[in-house]
């Protein structure tokens, strides 16, 4: 790791890739709890990661990367906040507080990671076409609930609940996965 | 019932649109149980990875480097290396192949010219500049040298043929034509020195290595077809390169050969391309141009463009006294050393070809009769049967009329508000703040509008700070560019070039805009670009708005290519004034790329709601909203986004009134017009200025003084008008600097029309 850090300080790319290519998958699930929005998470993710790479001099090699980096996205969300409430008057509330203090507890007992990743794909392709339709149109393409909504012909809450649902059918799938394995 | 408010509040979470009052709730929910809390960060998780998996590209897969890594390491600069970052791929200088090919092609034929047989380069250029690794560039650079000395040769030899005529004055003036003479003769000397070179090039040794033949003092000069000549800088709509009898698709950076032939095909289609010297050809739509030529290296032969129909609009720089420009049409031939010049050729009737010189002095020849005629700048002449060949001046614009008692009133509110702005905006709160929305543009912007000359010293404040500033935030960066567009054009190209990097990096994927993050790219851009201030002819400003300054004429264009595309975020406001920016941009001679205005147009047109499918909100029509979610559509918006489709609709060089998005917009407003608030937005009075200025924008960009039965700008001036406040400010809502500064500009009618830009531009379109 320290090698890794020299060299990213040295200005290579390459291990600079190397390093947020190893770290991006927790980082963002972080993100994901502590931004304004979750679909802010990746954004938030990309600044805190370039943040990092910017002031790698004064990281210390003998601390851990990653409880660095979360730090640095703790303060980009609260960034995040700020501006949300000068554009939008929506203010940090008691709930974006209570998810940092959540996020900052210990890891999840079976954290996500590639293996976790690679079986959700696999259980992705296995949905029902409108299922996986639906989670095309909001993931991939980026639509709201409403616009799938408009795309499908249905209502938005009813597209809502059809994702908790196929969140859920996809949990059971990849731990169903996960087990055989 | 628990369980089921608790998805509720779940999939609002993760949909991002819960109220305070259910984020107060899923909170409690989640403290109180440690298996909602679990349930709740596994789904937030999941919603994450969902969100990854979907995104990856279908090979990407646990790939090494996701477009993740890649988006970080592109705005990247590593603190030692400085590379060029890594996604998006740096502009390639266009002239990089064609110097490739001319380092290969036209070099002995230069050489031939230009060096005495037997020379090598000059032994200065090996001792000075070290050996480049693109030795297309070190010929070019070289082949740059050789023209220069050549050129400083010939103003030496005109220079001297003056003394010598001097030398027949007085004794003092022929005392010091003698001295200056022998210096003359001293530098002529070095040149030449220079140019030579102590052995001939080491021949290339076949394989066998067998002796070659001696080659030929004189080498045949290399085919025509074979000789690159210009290379494409923008193509637009239906524009084609002719070579060897096919037509394909023009492509910026595509080379153009000796007898190739360029074509666009619809009004709105166009083809700049560039010489190595830096002169530029524009073709305008339904333009043939069937033959370019040369130069070649011998006297008499010059660059050589044959017109066949359509308009060629061209900025010449200086030419080799011997290597005039010809071009020729059916009708004429025209003989320029440099300039700027427009020719037009009518095929209709018995023909016709006019030209346009807007600086300088062309030979204009009509090819019937062998009759010529010196066209200087300001002036036209005409090559056609019938029509007696003569030089005539441009057209003046006719004066506009006296104000009426109603201008009267609103020239004495905008002064009013200008002085109120000019005391009061410098110390107000938000004068001082570095923000998104900062107000210092738009303040400035009102008093460019408002007649307020630049030595004022609040003008010249704002226009200092604004230039020293760095360049962020896209509703500043667009009004920066609209301002020094205003302003002068020509000479703050270079910082509008810099503006419209930053709006086309400032894109997000879908095609909306965002407040937008400083882009790297801007520190890439060329140095210089303008050739410096060409004034309007005389007489252009009285067809002017009041206080608007004339604006020089555009003659070098330059493209500004797209290096990343944002991801996230993006509102229709910021989008709005984006299209403005851009607008500016192109109208400062700034190539927008088509890929950002066809996202653009994408994003407005599939966001347009349809009240038929939303009902319940009631529309009465199709608007827009300021995100698409938001389902509450606008006269703010709605306006914004129809005059943000005019816009590009008219950098494409296409017809908006048939534009059926356009249209419905327009019909929206029609039937929701009011002045006294943003239509469909009642609970927000602070939008109220900000939306009659939108209307303003899209009423005067359409180039219409209705809405339905709405006379907008009588009504909307009325309200103002009457809204002013005793200080000369107004305040309808909550910023009083924001609502004088929007006023002002709707009471100036402050948007430029496009019909009128073009005029500006070319005489021929009025």
């Amino acid at each position: 790791m320290n090698d890794l850090i020299r060299r990213v300080r040295a200005g290579d790319a390459a291990s600079a890739a190397t390093l947020v290519n190893r770290h991006e998958l927790r980082i963002r699930l972080y993100a994901s709890k502590v931004a304004p929005r979750p679909d802010m998470a990746e954004d938030i993710a990309q600044k805190a990661f370039l943040m990092a790479l910017k002031s790698i001099e004064t990281f210390d090699p003998t601390r851990d990367f990653a409880l660095w980096m979360q730090g640095i996205v703790r303060n980009v969300a609260r960034q995040e906040w700020e501006r949300l409430a000068i554009r939008s008057r929506v203010e940090r509330d008691g709930l974006a507080g209570y998810l940092e203090e959540l996020a900052a507890r210990a890891e999840p007992e079976n954290p996500i990671d590639e293996r976790w990743l690679k079986a959700l794909r696999g259980c992705v392709d296995k949905l029902p076409d409108r299922s996986r339709e639906i989670v095309s149109l909001h993931y991939s393409m980026g639509m709201s609930c409403r616009d799938v909504a408009d795309k499908v012909g249905t209502s938005v809450n009813a597209v809502k609940m059809a994702m908790v649902r196929i969140r859920g059918a996809l949990r059971g799938c990849v731990q169903g996965k996960l087990a055989e394995v | 019932m628990e369980r089921r408010d608790f998805e509720e509040l779940l999939a609002g979470y993760l949909e991002g649109d819960l109220a305070p009052e259910e984020r107060e709730r899923l909170k409690g929910l989640l403290e109180g149980d440690a298996a909602v809390r679990d349930r709740f960060l596994q789904e937030v998780q999941m919603n994450e990875a969902l969100r990854i998996v979907a995104r990856e590209a279908p090979a990407q897969g646990g790939a090494e480097r996701s477009e993740f890594v890649e988006a970080v390491l592109s705005s990247w600069r590593p603190p030692t290396a400085r590379k060029a970052p890594r996604v998006y791929r740096p502009a390639a200088s266009r002239w990089k192949p064609f110097l490739a090919a001319a380092g290969v092609l036209g070099a002995v034929a230069l050489l031939a010219v230009l060096l005495k047989p037997g020379a090598t380069p000059p032994s200065r250029v090996a001792k000075e500049v070290p050996a480049s690794e693109d030795p297309a560039r070190e010929e070019a650079r070289r082949e740059r040298e050789r023209r220069e000395q050549v050129l400083r040769l010939e103003e030496i030899e005109r220079y001297r043929q003056e003394l010598l005529t001097r030398q027949r004055g007085t004794q003092e003036e022929k005392e010091k034509a003698a001295a200056e003479l022998a210096r003359l003769d001293r530098e002529k000397r070095e040149i030449e020195e220079k140019s030579r070179s102590p052995k001939p090039p080491e021949p290339l040794k076949p394989p066998d290595s067998q002796p070659l033949p001696t080659p030929p003092q004189d080498p045949a000069p290399p085919r025509a077809t074979a000789v690159v000549v210009a290379a494409l800088v923008h193509a637009r709509g239906e524009a084609y390169v002719l070579s060897e009898g096919a037509r394909k698709a023009a492509r910026p950076g595509q080379l153009i050969l000796s007898g190739d032939g360029l074509e666009t095909v619809g009004a709105g289609s166009l083809a700049l391309f560039e010489y190595p010297d830096g002169t530029q050809v524009e073709l305008s739509g339904d333009t043939l141009a069937g033959r370019l030529l040369g130069p070649e290296p011998k006297p008499g032969s010059g660059k050589r463009i044959f017109v066949d129909r359509g308009t060629v609009s061209a900025d010449v720089v200086r030419q080799p006294a011997d290597q005039q420009m010809l071009f020729t049409t059916p009708h004429s031939e025209a003989r320029v050393l440099g300039t700027s010049l427009v020719i037009s050729v009518d095929l209709a009737g018995g023909g016709s070809t006019t030209l346009e010189v807007d600086e300088g002095r062309v030979k204009f020849t009509r090819l019937r009769d062998g009759l010529a005629v010196e066209v200087v700048s300001g002036h036209y002449a005409v090559a056609a049967t019938g029509v007696e060949l003569f030089a005539r001046p441009f057209p003046q614009e006719p004066r506009k009329k006296k104000p009426g008692p109603d201008q009267l009133k609103v020239d004495g509110a905008i002064q009013r508000g200008v002085q109120w702005l000019k005391a009061e905006h410098a110390r107000s709160a938000f004068a001082a703040i570095d923000m998104a929305q900062c107000s210092d543009e738009l303040v400035l912007w009102t008093l460019v509008h408002a007649g307020v000359p630049e030595n004022d010293p609040e003008f010249s404040r704002l226009l200092r700070q604004m230039l020293e500033g760095e360049i962020k935030f896209t509703y500043r960066v667009a009004l920066q560019a609209m301002i020094l567009e205003q302003i002068d054009r020509v000479k703050h190209q270079r910082r509008i070039l810099e503006c419209a990097q930053f709006l086309v990096d400032n894109q997000i994927q879908h095609g909306q805009w965002t407040y937008g993050e400083a882009s790297p790219f801007v520190k890439d851009l060329p140095k210089e670009t303008a050739t410096g201030a060409r004034p309007r002819p005389k007489g252009a400003e009285a067809a002017l708005p009041p206080g608007l300054r004339p604006k020089p004429r555009v003659l070098r264009k330059v493209p500004v290519t797209q290096r990343r595309v944002l991801t996230r975020g993006g509102d229709n406001s910021n989008s709005q004034y984006a299209a403005l920016g851009l607008r500016a941009c192109h109208d400062a001679g700034v190539l927008i790329p088509r890929e950002v205005i066809d996202l653009a147009v994408k994003w407005w047109a599939r966001t347009q709601y349809d009240d038929a499918k939303h009902l319940a909100a009631g529309g009465r029509g199709k608007g827009w909203a300021y995100g698409y979610d938001l389902l509450q559509w606008t006269g703010a918006m709605t306006a914004g986004a129809a005059g943000s489709l005019v816009i590009y609709h008219y950098i494409q060089g296409e017809d908006w009134t048939k534009d059926k998005l356009v249209a419905d917009g327009l019909e929206w407003l029609a039937q929701n017009f009011v002045v006294t608030e943003n239509p469909g937005f009642r609970q927000a009075p602070g939008t109220t200025a900000y939306s009659l200025y939108a209307v303003e924008r899209l009423g005067v960009l359409y180039g219409t003084d209705r809405l339905g039965t709405h006379d907008w700008y009588a009504e909307g001036s009325k309200m103002f008008l009457d809204a002013q406040r005793p200080d000369g400010s107004w305040k309808l809502g909550e910023n009083g600097y924001y609502d004088t500064c929007f006023a002002i500009l709707f009471l100036r009618r402050a948007t430029a029309p496009l019909v009128d830009v073009a005029s500006v531009d070319r005489f021929k379109k009025r």
